[in-house]
């Protein structure tokens, strides 16, 4: 796990990947942005 | 030692000071604090514990923990680590809690 | 004797916001700090802030003390004294301090802020006093400010933000990192700072923590175990570092040593990190017209230390008279609330929540 060792895991990777059903759609941005923090720029 | 190279951070040119350690030679840049100058010299016992004797070097930086007394100049109980060095230091080992110069 | 609106202790994040904001409304200011420079902590923050975009966030820590500094230099009403350490404040309402040239000064403030900032906590194990062990911010301030590294190959104590951040800039240096040691379950510092130091091949250690330095007269190795629930050390699971330098980041304690001595309530807060005042909605302690922002209030980091200092600053502006919209107030209410409202704030929410009054 991401939030034990540093390096995210199949089920980290699954929390930000998205839907099947958008992945068969085409192409789409993913953002590896596992955890909320107190962060704005990019929003 | 000396950082030479840095991806974010560029060092100043400062001017080269000589001053002494417990009567060794040693150069440092005017103005850094003392304790940085020792330590670039691979100093890095800067004082021992008045009670237990035990070795007691740099711990804070920012002149609060008291770990780095000295003696500068004569003069006891002296923070290397927030004491600016200049040309001609005397910088020495402190004998327990330090002695003023003082008459009884 | 100086006469001022307000006096601000300290010239970090915390108390440079304050003080850009009391002037903006007119109030004359005094800044004291002990150090040579303006940004407090700010000088040896290399990396790019997180937070708000309304704080700074993306501009590395040293360039935003140079906004502070730059800004409050076109100020006329606001005075700033350097190397000029705080030593008290007294019944009749006079701060004291000493100048650079050794002399005792005194200050009679109508409002005071002190925005006094934290110092590094330290933990027990054996050797913990040789040389060769050094808080993190030490670590950051040898190598950041003035360009000496502490030694050649480190062990991190602390997989906290500062334990994160301090490693890679460690690297960035030209230091090797041979662990990082935590002795929670998981990291708790960003995970995204977690990974930037994972990739450079920087192992960290859950479950995991310090049984003792190794060294006579300074530090030359380090025994790290396992420990179990009970935080007892895991049978056969000590191992050994060869490391000339251990770096402490076990967090921070409030320096609040001049607000017991001002007689303002104080009381202990895990969540906050130690001693902190009992501070009404303004930021106010229980003693009127003294103020507390940043770290002194409480452990949290550079962006909430900016937003409290904005609110001590309108606060102490207003209480001497001067007029500060309420807009000011609010802004700067919301602005807190939302950088404590996520998941990584909670302990931050509840310490608050019994201290406030």
């Amino acid at each position: 796990m991401l939030k034990n060792t540093g390096v995210p895991d199949e089920k980290d990777l699954a929390s930000v990947t998205p839907t099947k059903k958008r992945l068969e759609e085409g192409p789409v941005v993913m953002v590896e942005c596992f955890q909320e923090i107190p962060c704005d720029p990019c929003h | 030692m000396r950082i030479k190279d840095h991806p974010i951070l560029s060092s100043q040119p400062a001017r080269t000071v000589t001053f002494t350690f417990e009567g060794r030679t040693l150069e440092g840049q005017e103005g850094e604090p003392i304790a940085a100058a020792l330590h670039n010299a691979g100093i890095k016992v800067l004082r021992h514990s008045p009670r237990l004797n035990r070795p007691r070097g740099f711990f804070c930086a920012i002149g609060n923990c008291s770990s780095c007394l000295m003696v500068v100049n004569g003069r006891p109980n002296v923070r290397v680590c927030v004491t600016p060095l200049s040309q001609g230091m005397k910088i020495e080992y402190q004998e327990g809690k330090g002695n003023l110069d003082v008459e009884d | 004797m100086l006469k001022t609106d307000v006096a601000i202790v300290g010239a970090g994040p915390a108390g440079l916001s304050a003080a850009i904001k009391a002037a903006s409304f007119g109030a004359d200011v005094i800044i004291l700090e002990r150090d040579k420079w303006l940004g407090g902590q700010l000088v040896k923050q290399t990396h790019s802030f997180f937070g708000s975009k309304n704080e700074y966030a993306g501009i590395r820590g040293i360039d935003i003390a140079n906004i502070f500094a730059d800004e409050l230099e076109k100020m006329e009403n606001v005075q700033i004294m350097l190397e000029t350490p705080a030593l008290g404040y007294y019944e009749d309402n006079i701060l004291t301090a000493y100048s650079p040239q050794g002399k005792m000064l005194k200050i009679k403030p109508n409002t005071l802020i002190f925005a006094t900032g934290a110092m590094e906590k330290m933990i027990p194990f054996e050797n913990n006093d040789l040389p060769g062990i050094y808080g993190a911010g030490a670590v950051q301030t040898l190598m950041n400010v003035y360009g000496v590294v502490p030694g050649e190959n480190v062990l991190m104590i602390g997989a906290g933000n500062i334990g994160l951040i301090v490693s890679y800039q460690l690297v960035q240096a030209g230091v090797d990192v041979a662990a990082i040691v935590e002795a929670l379950p998981e990291i708790g510092g960003y995970w995204v700072h977690a990974s930037k130091v994972r990739r450079m091949g920087i192992p960290i250690l859950t479950n995991h923590s310090i049984i003792k330095a190794l060294g006579k007269e300074q530090v030359q190795g380090a025994v790290v175990a396992q420990i179990d629930e009970k935080w007892q050390p895991v049978k056969e699971t000590a191992r050994e570092f060869q490391v000339d330098t251990i770096c402490l980041s076990v967090g921070l304690s409030p320096l609040i040593e001049l607000l017991w001595q001002s007689g303002c309530h104080i009381v202990y807060s895990k969540e906050l990190g130690g001693y902190v005042p009992i501070l009404n909605e303004d930021l106010e302690t229980t003693v009127p017209g003294i103020y507390v922002a940043g770290d002194a209030s409480g452990i949290e980091e550079a962006t909430s230390a900016i937003i409290e200092g904005h609110l001590t600053g309108c606060a102490a502006a207003k209480k001497v008279g001067y007029e500060v919209p309420k807009e000011e107030f609010i802004k700067a209410r919301k602005g807190l609330e939302s950088l404590r409202a996520g998941p990584v704030s909670q302990h931050i929410r509840k310490g608050l929540s019994l201290i406030r009054r």
